[in-house]
């Protein structure tokens, strides 16, 4: 179908024009002790969050912090706190906040002497989380739950230069503990808690940006 | 057209290659500026105008740091849709400029993409039943008032500085803003908006350059 739009390679050839330039220009690199093990880097995120109790839509973003402490030049953890907003038809939404950590194994190790362009990497981790669900009519309708999860998923860090990156990553996260599902019946919204495990979760997908900024050991 | 494509491509790599021998200018510059911007947004036939402001420090040639605040001071429309729409954002930028060694007379063109939050209350809206036909019609109004919201925000955004001298700099830069508002008349307010921000700023090198 792309084929059709007149130009449409001319532009995509344009658009990768930017991915080569950054392969062009090493930035200045940060004293290293040894190898990447210490080195610290702290980000922002934005996150999209979707398959939630096992349908799609009702996408949820949110946005949020991170830093990471590398361990080695193939293991690095990721310490993140994220704030997400996702509608429930268009009768009720809920808000999220996670905050956790996850190790990320590097396929690709991390080397001083040549930054990887692409450095895919597959994650596992676990995470506290606060949700609150309210009606979307009557703010006084609403209920919550603090739970605990566990998430596993692969991504990548693009390398800008030696010390900026970012990085697209996919997760499924499955929250441990009470759940709350939401009603919707004549006009009604009502929110029920369940107790037991629900191993259903929700697809987090996140991309951030990470500068390095020191080398701790 | 392709193949001309691809020969630009190569020797621009090429020029840029050799730009990198030129000692950084951009390094250690911290920037800032203050001017006003208009906000269109998407779903809805209403302009919002803001005060918006930056910092951006650059700690690499072509990477910089850049937190921003969009003041939300009203609307283009007699009756606005929001009362409250300031935006607080942090992110990074990517830098596509000639190193000529030197800021002055230095074009940049730049590319970022910033998460953040947006502090929304929408104004009042008043709905109106009506019950019953003929002379025993009652008509009832209700007005509703929203609650401010942290909305979590994405926005990514591009754009084009000048810069005339080694501390001042003219900037044009467009930017789309991602976010919902929950609970407005029942349902949902998409928040999805452009922002269109130009004005002076102004730069200091914090350090010599390296």
């Amino acid at each position: 179908m792309l084929k059709s739009v007149p130009g449409i390679k001319g532009v995509l050839v344009l658009f990768f024009i930017p991915f080569l330039m950054f392969s062009q220009s090493p930035a200045p690199g940060m004293k290293m002790k040894g190898n990447y093990g210490g080195v610290l880097s702290v980000g922002g995120r934005s996150v999209l969050s979707t398959f939630n109790d096992g349908k799609w839509g009702d996408m949820g973003q949110g946005a949020g912090g991170q830093f990471m402490l590398q361990f080695s030049d193939h293991v690095n953890t990721a310490w993140f706190f994220d704030y997400i907003s996702t509608g429930i038809g268009n009768y009720a939404n809920r808000t999220d906040y996670h905050i956790g950590w996850s190790v990320m194994y590097y396929f690709t190790p991390s080397n001083a002497e040549k930054t990887p362009k692409w450095q895919p990497y597959v994650l596992a981790g676990h995470c506290f989380d606060y949700s609150n669900l309210r009606d979307n009519s009557d703010d006084r309708n609403f209920d919550e739950r603090w739970s605990s999860a566990v998430q596993g998923g692969l991504g990548t860090h693009y390398n800008f230069t030696s010390r900026f990156d970012a990085a697209l990553q996919g997760q499924y996260m499955v929250h441990l503990g009470n759940d709350i599902e939401t009603e919707y019946e004549n006009n009604e919204v009502s929110f029920i808690q369940k107790g037991g495990i629900n191993l259903e979760g929700h697809i987090l997908i996140t991309l951030s940006f990470n500068y390095k900024i020191a080398d701790l050991w | 057209m392709v193949r001309n494509l691809l020969f630009l491509l190569l020797v621009m790599s090429n020029l840029l290659f050799a730009q990198e021998e030129n000692p950084s200018a951009y390094k250690n510059v911290l920037k800032g500026t203050a001017t006003l911007a208009p906000g269109f947004m998407l779903s809805q036939t209403q302009g919002n105008i803001y005060v918006h402001g930056h910092l951006e420090y650059f700690p690499e040639e072509r990477v910089s740091l850049r937190g921003e605040g969009f003041w939300f001071t009203g609307a283009q429309e007699k009756q606005p849709l929001l009362k409250e729409n300031s935006t607080l954002l942090f992110g990074v930028l990517y830098h596509f400029h000639k190193n000529t060694g030197q800021l002055k007379n230095n074009l940049d063109f730049f590319m970022g993409i910033q998460p953040g939050a947006a502090f929304t209350r929408p104004a009042n809206t008043k709905d109106s039943t009506t019950v019953g036909s003929g002379p025993s019609t009652i008509t009832t109004s209700t007005t509703s008032e929203y609650g401010l919201k942290v909305l979590p925000v994405f926005s990514p955004f591009t754009g084009i500085t000048f810069y005339p001298g080694k501390y001042v700099n003219f900037f044009l830069e467009l930017r789309y803003v991602s976010g919902k508002y929950f609970g407005y008349r029942g349902g949902t307010l998409d928040m999805r908006e452009v922002r269109l921000s130009a004005g002076l700023g102004f730069q200091l090198p914090l350090r010599k350059k390296a």
